[in-house]
């Protein structure tokens, strides 16, 4: 490991700045064998207890075992990924990938039947590998591959954060974690961005980016009175909605008179002629900016207080 | 977006409870999970997109009263200490 980590720091290869000690051997990367053994060893005993407090421990323990493998799987790939970019041999590069793959996941096996279900497969793809064409390979261009990589990756790892976030131990147990785990874990091989990769790799990353980054983006800490503010502009939205669908055409003006009213107080430009449905659309629109900006919230919410009856 | 969002660690019952509903309220969605985040000291609160509206959120300490309906009894943290909580879904106003 340390000679990969070596090799990813970049040292005289100009593709990297050198890497700092602390990230070369993270103290809370590298989840050893026998600990992993444990922790499984753990959550089984915890699920068998079945009380409400030892299902609350294995959830952690889950969560826990499970980022720790993400962070080894992680920590190979960026080696892996820099190996890739520095253009060595590129037939080398395909031999060590499914080396370092199988390292890191076989790190954390513990079970001898699952060890020989990855060696298997690792024995798969060098047999793969071999049969490829070399030209066929090299008519790819490594930034395509990387980006087809870098996109089954993040969309994996979505997956598997929303997962671990929001199922409990009985939908989603340890052995549903350790099939994501492992996929995600190949979603960063070349053989399996050779198999998927497309045109569209570029927008395909651009859009797994996109859905990780909305996974991990922190939600805007709020006061009661914002609170109130907030359910206050929802029920004025339900109450122009249910005028606007109505077949009351007074009720649908004035919904429609209100929208508008409300939109301009809070600086927004509707257009003349907009009908209803344009302009709860325009309305959810300024809820959802109102979201993540305290400004645009209070804005929003004197617009309301002021414009409806 | 619905979806997992962390929510930061350090903040009293009342404004947990005032940010999960903002959420709820602006982004037309309902709370299905909390949890802490085993990597930080802050929370991941899971939603799904709701377009009926839905009653404020109050947060009290576990066996603590309240008015509505208990959603959900997790263990989170509340102001920096992991803590167990009750959620409840208080009636449309």
């Amino acid at each position: 490991m340390a000679c990969i980590l070596a090799l990813a720091s970049g040292c005289g290869s100009g593709m990297a700045p050198k890497m700092p000690k602390e990230i070369q051997v993270p103290s809370n990367s590298l989840y050893p064998v026998n600990q992993f053994n444990d922790d499984v060893s753990h959550y089984r005993d915890d699920v068998k207890a079945g009380t409400r407090d030892s299902l609350a421990a294995a959830l952690l323990l889950r969560n826990q075992m499970a980022y720790r493998v993400m962070a080894d799987i992680e920590s190979n790939y960026g080696s892996f990924e820099m190996k890739l970019s520095s253009g060595r041999a590129i037939q080398a590069t395909l031999a060590d990938a499914t080396s370092l793959g199988l390292t890191a996941a076989t790190t954390v096996v513990g079970a001898s039947d699952v060890k020989d279900i990855l060696a298997a497969t690792g024995t798969a793809f060098q047999g793969a590998w071999t049969s490829y064409d070399k030209n066929f390979f090299q008519q790819k261009t490594t930034e395509a591959i990387i980006a087809q990589m870098r996109a089954a990756r993040k969309t994996k790892q979505a997956q598997l954060i929303a997962s671990l976030a929001t199922r409990d131990v009985t939908s989603y147990p340890w052995e549903a974690t350790w099939i994501d785990l492992v996929d995600f874990f190949y979603a960063g091989t070349v053989p399996s961005a050779m198999v998927e990769i497309a045109s569209n790799a570029g927008a395909q990353a651009d859009k797994a980016t996109e859905k990780l980054n909305n996974t991990v983006a922190a939600l805007v800490p709020r006061t009661p009175t914002q609170a109130l503010q907030a359910v206050d502009i929802r029920s004025a939205y339900t109450k122009l909605a249910a005028a606007i669908a109505g077949k009351d055409a007074a009720q649908v003006n004035d919904a429609v008179a209100t929208l508008h009213k409300i939109l301009t107080a809070a600086g927004y430009s509707p257009a003349d002629d907009e009908g209803g449905d344009a302009l709860l659309a325009d309305l959810r629109k300024a809820m959802a900016e109102a979201r993540t900006d305290n400004d645009k919230l209070a804005k929003l919410s004197e617009a309301v207080a002021a414009n409806m009856k | 977006m619905a979806g997992t969002i962390p929510v930061a660690g350090n903040l009293s019952m009342d404004d947990l409870a005032a940010t999960l509903t903002s959420e709820e309220q602006l982004g037309f969605e309902q709370l299905t999970g909390l949890h802490v985040d085993p990597n930080a000291v802050r929370n991941l609160a899971a939603f799904i997109e709701q377009n009926n509206p839905l009653g404020k959120l109050a947060v009290v300490a576990r066996g603590a009263a309240s008015e509505g309906q208990n959603i959900m009894s997790p263990n989170v943290y509340i102001s920096g200490a992991k803590t167990d909580i009750d959620v409840y879904r208080l009636p449309l106003a």
